[in-house]
């Protein structure tokens, strides 16, 4: 399949500060890649040279085929971004906004305007300034969606709302955009937003790309075991692929990325009194796999150390 | 573009409007305002639209709208999302900020315009103010709205420019000061206009390149990247404008010594020896110190009979022309000025229309014109104008009295009685020159009119009346400038001859001048020959040594340049700005040659070693040293400015530095390292 996005060895230094490092990721035609990471890992960043809206320090862009430097107000035209925030001209009415977005565009589709703004209980002489969040976003989704873009990018688009407009966005993003062959990159902080909806899923981590699979092979991929030992359970091992551990007073709890069966010698090795494979949900094994490495205690006093 | 033009203007026109209403109170105010609350009865403070206060409001307003209206396009605009919201637009680049840029510049035409409009048609209409309005005082009002044009371009250009806001960013604003000095120090009106224009021009297309790359001057196209680099040379220049004239208010004045011949009040001629125009010392001609106490420095100058010039040359003018001053347009005098009014409180006011050449008479409370003076003599006001010829010179003899002095004769025009007097000459003209001479006695002030002619100088008293006659006794051909005096009892008449205008300014210096006492019979009663007074040079000011040293060659070399050309087309003026640089100014030409071409070359070749050290590419290296080379040091702080400077970091290789933007290391020649594998990495597939 041909790929709408290709990203080669994409680097973005802002002075001395490197934000995204030898970045490599390919999203074809038709796909719905989910873009995760933590705030400040480089998402915004990426879509933003990807967009042409900034310069690469080294490697390359592309969408359709064009350089993402000099993409052709034609290819823009088939491109529908969401940028995080919502923006929407205050002084417009809602309907102002839409007549606005669709001077630029040649394939406008009033019918979804109006639908998504309708799901979103607007009406056209709304004043855009006097929005909820959450309706400034529904607002924005159908200035996205109505020129019927081949390609959609979205930063962060539920970013600031309350979980009742964030499951409104998604609903009204699910519903227009499974259309065959439209393709959709989404960038989030919280895998949940996008575990419903992305084919794909590609995770940085301090500007690094760490994962790039299905969902269910990322879900696949990270084993969380509790340790229960009979006294202070020992220090953590450092074995491979090893991503927090948790330490109470007789228990540890270890997060695994791409358990083998070496890695349960590895556990069992530290003759725990029992070890049990838990089973974890996908925010958590998603928030485990971004979240600070290395192990954590609670509660626990270390006598020898104090 | 008509949905972002749109837009714009709907977004925008509040500012607009907000703009308008406080620039046109502020024009009304300065209109009507009267300094001290007083009537102004010889318009110190200019006449209306080329007043003073009214130009002040100008001056500042129309930069500080056009600011204003940049900034407040752009910058709450400039939010990271919203910008890019704007700009994914399928549409290019150019055309969003064509969109902006012509909606915003519109707005700042009818906030400045609109206003300065309604203030032109208010002083226009008759019954309004008790003045004339003449067209071309539209002039410096029109000439400040261009330049605020400048200004908002400005601020389109420092909005879009990435950069720290006392750093970058700051020059195309310090390009628009720059612009604002030459503005309001030019003195033709459409040299300002042009000046304004190109920078507005040259602002626009930096603007248009920023819009196209926020971050590096490299990837903009050649003409925004040409114009970028050109604000930002201005700007240095503009805050060399302003440390210019930090350096003239609160440095140290240079001092000045020089040597004047002055005549006393008994016409004996004295040397006064000047240090900073104070007196220090008095001699006479010979340099032997006078003795009389109330010639001592501190007093003489009570003692002195100032003379006044009536000829520049007598007989043949050997092809010099008379020089007249260009004066500048922001200045009323320029089109129109009062004359003395001869009554108090006022009951008229004449006026004198230089460009129309004649006098038009106001009356000051009713706001009316009520008679003119032209070569038909005093019109009524509603007959055509006939405008006096150009060789009749017009000026005032006394408050009441005009002399319309032309090569065939002289007629005085008595304002208040409406009548002209044919001053009886005692010979057949030409007719080279009129002036007043007068003391104050105890009487009251003596008066003389002389007239230069070719065998001697007409006097005449306040009326007309001939009373004497002065001949010559000198070489006029060769001391043919000459000077007027009368003493209080009018009994004794002071001529000084001095070299004629057209003998060239070497030659001069040698001459020497002479003085002669005579009664009005033209007997001789005192004569006197004054040796050549020695020069003093004068020392540069501190701006004066910066500016001529830091002067760019590219710059200096052009200007002779286009000075030649100018002279070989056939310009005067030109040509005689070239024979200056090559004559009299030779000493600076080569100061400023050798001192800008030294300096300009130590800044090029360090140029040249910093930009290598900071990995510039080879091609850049050379372009920016070659720019410094011509420019000087603005060139220098351009270059430090402006250039596309790399960030470096250690190599993982070799620890020496290299730039983020190559793929390889310049001294070990590795690429980049790989992300370290953590064994977290999760992929289902390979990586491109």
């Amino acid at each position: 399949m041909t790929p709408i996005i290709e990203i080669a060895h994409l680097t973005k230094f802002y002075g001395t500060r490197e934000i995204v490092r030898d970045l490599n990721l390919s999203v074809p035609s038709g796909c719905i890649y989910g873009f995760l990471g933590r705030n400040g890992m480089g998402k915004t960043t990426t879509i933003r040279v990807l967009l042409g809206l900034e310069d690469p320090t080294r490697g390359q862009t592309r969408i359709f085929g064009e350089d993402s430097r000099r993409l052709s107000p034609e290819a823009r035209a088939r491109i529908g971004y969401l940028p995080e925030g919502h923006h929407v001209y205050g002084w417009m009415t809602v309907k102002e906004c839409g007549s606005f977005q669709a001077s630029f565009f040649p394939r406008w589709n009033q019918d979804i305007f109006e639908s998504v703004i309708t799901h979103f209980r607007l009406t056209p002489k709304m004043k855009a300034g006097h929005l909820s969040r959450g309706q400034r976003a529904g607002l924005c989704l159908a200035m996205t969606l109505a020129p019927e873009p081949e390609l959609l990018v979205l930063d962060d688009p539920a970013l600031g709302l309350d979980p009742v407009a964030r499951r409104s966005l998604l609903q009204s993003m699910l519903y227009v955009t499974r259309q065959p062959n439209r393709t959709i990159l989404f960038s989030s902080h919280l895998l949940s937003d996008v575990e419903r909806v992305a084919d794909r899923i590609a995770v940085l981590d301090g500007g690094v790309m760490r994962a790039d699979c299905t969902v269910e092979h990322f879900r696949e991929r990270l084993r969380h075991y509790v340790l229960t030992f009979r006294d202070q359970p020992p220090p953590t091992p450092d074995m491979p692929g090893l991503l927090e551990s948790f330490r109470t007073d007789r228990e540890l709890a270890l997060t695994v990325a791409n358990p083998t069966s070496e890695t349960e010698d590895w556990l069992a090795a530290l003759q725990p009194e029992s070890m049990e494979p838990a089973e974890m949900t996908l925010e958590d094994a998603f928030i485990s796999y971004v979240g600070e490495r290395g192990e954590k205690t609670f509660f626990l006093r270390e006598p020898q150390r104090r | 573009m008509k949905a972002l033009v749109w837009k714009e203007l709907r977004e925008n026109v509040k500012w607009a409007f907000l703009a308008m209403v406080a620039f046109g109170i502020a024009m009304g105010y300065a209109l009507s305002h009267t300094q001290y609350g007083y009537p102004d009865y010889y318009y110190n403070d200019g006449i209306t639209l080329c007043k003073k206060s009214f130009l002040i409001v100008t001056t500042f307003g129309c930069p500080a709208i056009g600011l204003f209206l940049g900034l407040m396009q752009i910058l709450p605009e400039l939010k990271r999302d919203r910008w890019a919201a704007l700009l994914h637009r399928p549409v290019s680049r150019g055309l969003v900020f064509a969109g902006k840029a012509t909606s915003g510049f519109v707005l700042y035409v009818a906030a400045t315009a609109i206003p300065f409009g309604l203030a032109v048609w208010i002083v226009a209409t008759p019954g309004n103010f008790g003045v004339p309005f003449l067209p071309e005082m539209v002039k410096p009002g029109a000439a400040d709205i261009c330049m605020g044009a400048a200004y908002y371009f400005a601020a389109l250009t420092l909005s879009l420019q990435r950069g720290g806001w006392i750093g970058l960013r700051a020059f195309p604003l310090l390009a628009a000061v720059h612009t604002s000095y030459f503005v309001l120090a030019s003195d033709l009106f459409y040299v300002a206009v042009e000046a304004a224009a190109v920078m507005a021009l040259v602002l626009m297309l930096a603007a248009w390149g920023a819009i196209q790359n926020q971050d590096s001057l490299g990837a903009r196209p050649w003409l925004g990247r040409l114009a970028f680099l050109a604000v930002v040379f201005y700007g240095v220049c503009g805050l060399g404008n302003i440390a210019e004239s930090l350096l003239n208010t609160i440095g140290p004045s240079p001092r000045s010594d020089y040597t004047r011949y002055e005549l006393t009040k008994e016409g004996v001629p004295l040397r006064l020896n000047y240090v900073s125009n104070v007196v220090v010392s008095v001699t006479d001609p010979d340099g032997k110190p006078v003795s009389d106490p109330k010639y001592q420095p501190d007093r003489v100058r009570n003692q002195i009979d100032y003379l006044n010039r009536i000829s520049d040359f007598i007989g043949d003018s050997h092809g010099w022309k008379t020089w007249r001053r260009t004066r500048p347009y922001r200045e009323s005098r320029t089109y129109l000025w009062a004359n003395s009014p001869y009554q108090y409180p006022r009951m008229e006011q004449w006026f004198h229309l230089e460009k129309q050449r004649s006098l038009i008479c106001y009356l000051p409370n009713l706001k009316t014109a009520v008679a003119r003076l032209d070569q038909s003599g005093f019109q009524p006001v509603s007959s055509a104008p006939v405008p006096f010829p150009a060789d009749v010179e017009l000026s005032t003899v006394d408050q009441d009295c005009y002399s319309l002095c032309a090569p065939a004769g002289v007629r005085l025009a008595f304002l208040a009685r409406r009548e002209i007097r044919e001053l009886p000459l005692p010979a057949a003209g030409p007719v080279y020159g009129i002036a007043n001479a007068w003391e104050y006695s105890g009487q009251g002030t003596v008066r003389v009119l002389g007239v230069a002619l070719s065998a001697g100088v007409a006097l005449y008293d306040e009326k007309g009346v001939r009373i004497g006659m002065l001949p010559y006794h000198q070489d006029m051909d060769r001391w043919g400038t000459l000077s007027l005096g009368v003493d209080a009892s009018k009994e004794k008449f002071f001529l000084r001859y001095e070299p004629s205008a057209w003998i060239d300014e070497k030659t001069e210096k040698t001459m020497p001048s002479y003085v002669e006492v005579m009664d009005a019979s033209g007997r001789v009663l005192n004569s006197y020959s004054l040796p050549p007074l020695p020069e003093f040079p004068r020392p540069d000011s501190l701006d004066t040594f910066l500016t001529r040293r830091l002067q760019s060659p590219a710059i200096f070399l052009g200007n002779m340049l286009y000075q030649k050309i100018g002279a070989a087309l056939g310009s005067t003026r030109l040509k005689n700005a070239l024979g200056w640089q090559f004559g009299s100014g030779w000493h600076e030409t080569k100061e400023i040659s050798i001192w800008s071409g030294l300096l300009s070359l130590i800044l090029a070749a360090a140029t040249f070693f910093w930009a290598r050290r900071a990995q510039i590419s080879r091609r850049r290296i050379w372009t920016w040293t070659a720019f410094v080379l011509a420019f000087n040091l603005p060139g220098f702080i351009t270059f430090r400015l402006a250039a596309d400077w790399p960030s470096l970091v250690a190599c993982f290789g070799c620890g020496n530095h290299r730039t983020v933007n190559a793929e390889n290391c310049p001294s070990c020649k590795q690429g980049w390292p790989e992300p370290e594998p953590t064994g977290t990495e999760i992929f289902d597939r390979q990586p491109l």
